[in-house]
């Protein structure tokens, strides 16, 4: 456990020492002002703040992540560092893992700054406390551990590059498999049953979309909540096992 | 001293590259105007969420901030066009409440305020009555619902319906609770749709809609101001005059005040009761 937070603390160091990092958040923080003017618009109708911020902190948390994630483990290997790491006595797994939490958090501090900016921004705009917003938040980073997980698992197999498309393309898969099911169903047939057994067998990204309620304060059942989390843990879990199944297999 | 033709030729090919990049980026666009491209099908909220990420709500805010809100009240491509973004809009997120009220406020702002064809008519009613299914609880939308009835459709059953919800909504200003709450009991037709145009020209927030009103209150003055000065008629002559013009010649009144439409007034010689006429 000990070496895992010595390579979680020091991925995160390196992580938030990243210039990227800053442009990103300069952006993101730019864009919730900016979504503050969108709302004069509409003469300053809270639904749209609010919309316009969670869509900014999911979509910039996410290109974040990608960022980060995409490279995360392969750029140990280019860069001959893993070598250095695997001499000591620590496991592949606990570098994973390591690598994974540190990355996870880099990110968490990330939707954090924006968060922080957002419910300010929010309050000075007469919405109060936007508690549904920090709900819907807290399922967003639920997603975002789920999503590291799946960059750590792509960029143990692939390049950088591969890692980043094929998990965009997991991202909106993910987020549409609903419309599809609906889709397949007036189909029906062998293709239903496909497309059943992608569903549940695949990330579905959508349960952790709260924003559209969030806006609305409109509030979930505390069992939702719980199989939510449960959703993300279990699936997490399962992306890190692969990824290091991957992982002990490679050749350095 | 040499000429480096080598070195001369490597510029002289840059040259050529790039006014052949210019030359050809200009007859393409010659070629598109002379053969413009297929229109691009109309998106559905189907298509706008099949690519959204989820982000259905910061979907319909955008497109209505970035175009469908904009649309109002000139319909430059059409009502059919407008009331077709508007759905997506709606499906894409239906709990927001402002395109619903928007809509109806300002919609039944046609160039000639007195003419309304009945298909507009009943579509700003279709887009109140979801709005008051399925948006927010935005007391806004089933108070201009029922001015739609009272105003439009002369339906004062469910205007007072609506007005009654817009009351039992949160933030209703007390002003307007208190026109809402009693709108059964004002006596007179015309002074409840005088007090509905006062309220529109208080809380509109487009010029277009706020004009309109203050033109209606405006004109509901002038219709009691004529009354008025056809009651002194009666006193000073023992009759009401047969025409509003029968009051200047009577030196009741220097001039008849101008319609803020145009119209012309008529008077009831056997009541002395002012309504307009075309």
């Amino acid at each position: 456990m000990k070496n895992i937070l010595i390579i979680a603390k020091n991925t995160f160091k390196e992580a938030v020492r990243d210039r990227i990092l800053y442009g990103i958040l300069g952006f993101s923080i730019i864009y919730v002002f900016f979504s503050v003017l969108l709302s004069k618009i509409v003469l300053g109708d809270l639904v749209v703040l609010k919309s316009f911020g969670l869509a900014g902190i999911y979509l910039f948390g996410m290109i974040t992540a990608i960022f980060l994630g995409a490279s995360n483990i392969y750029k140990e290997i280019e860069r001959r560092t893993l070598y250095f790491v695997i001499s000591k006595p620590v496991s592949r797994l606990e570098l994973m893992l390591g690598k994974f939490l540190g990355l996870f958090a880099a990110v968490v501090l990330i939707i954090a700054v924006m968060t922080a900016v957002y419910l300010a921004v929010v309050f000075s705009n007469g919405g109060g406390f936007d508690k549904f917003g920090l709900l819907a938040i807290f399922y967003q980073i639920l997603e975002t551990g789920l999503f590291v997980a799946l960059l750590s698992l792509f960029s143990t197999i692939s390049t950088p590059l591969v890692a980043a498309i094929i998990a965009m393309m997991v991202l909106f898969a993910g987020h549409s498999f609903s419309l599809v099911l609906r889709t397949a169903k007036q189909v029906g047939g062998i293709f239903y049953g496909l497309i059943q057994a992608i569903y549940y067998l695949f990330p579905n990204l959508e349960k952790f979309d709260l924003r559209n309620l969030a806006v609305h304060g409109a509030a979930v059942s505390g069992i939702s909540i719980l199989l939510t989390i449960i959703y993300a843990i279990a699936y997490s879990a399962f992306l890190l096992w692969l990824a290091n199944f991957f992982f002990q297999r490679k050749e350095l | 001293m040499t000429i480096d033709f080598g070195s001369m030729a490597k510029k002289f090919l840059i040259i050529v590259f790039l006014a052949a990049a210019v030359f050809s980026q200009y007859f393409y666009d010659g070629e598109k105007l002379k053969n413009p491209p297929l229109a691009f099908p109309e998106i559905s909220a189907g298509m706008v969420r099949a690519f959204n990420l989820g982000l259905d709500s910061a979907s319909a805010g955008f497109l209505w901030v970035n175009g469908v809100m904009s649309e109002l009240p000139f319909l430059r491509e059409g009502l059919d066009k407008y009331l077709n973004d508007l759905s997506i809009v709606n499906n894409l997120d239906p709990k927001f409440s402002f395109p619903y009220y928007w809509s109806l406020l300002v919609l039944p702002n046609p160039p000639k305020p007195q003419k309304f064809d009945e298909y507009r008519l009943n579509k700003i009613i279709e887009i109140g009555e979801r709005g008051v299914k399925e948006a927010d609880t935005d007391w806004r939308v089933s108070f201009y619902l029922a001015v739609s009835y009272h105003l439009y459709k002369n339906d004062y059953v469910s205007a007072a319906k609506y007005f009654d919800l817009a009351v039992r909504q949160p933030g209703i200003p007390d002003s307007i609770k208190i026109f809402a709450q009693n709108y059964a009991f004002v006596p007179r037709l015309r002074d409840k749709t005088r007090q509905i145009w006062e309220i529109v020209y208080k809380t509109a927030q487009d010029e277009e809609t706020k004009n309109r009103a203050l033109a209606y209150v405006t004109r509901f003055e002038e219709l009691d101001f004529l009354e008025q000065a056809a009651k002194m008629y009666k006193e000073k002559y023992g009759k009401f005059p047969a025409k509003a013009e029968d009051m200047v010649s009577g030196k009741i009144l220097k001039t008849i005040p101008p319609d803020p439409f145009d119209s012309q007034f008529r008077i009831d010689p056997g009541n002395g009761m002012v309504e307009v006429i075309k």
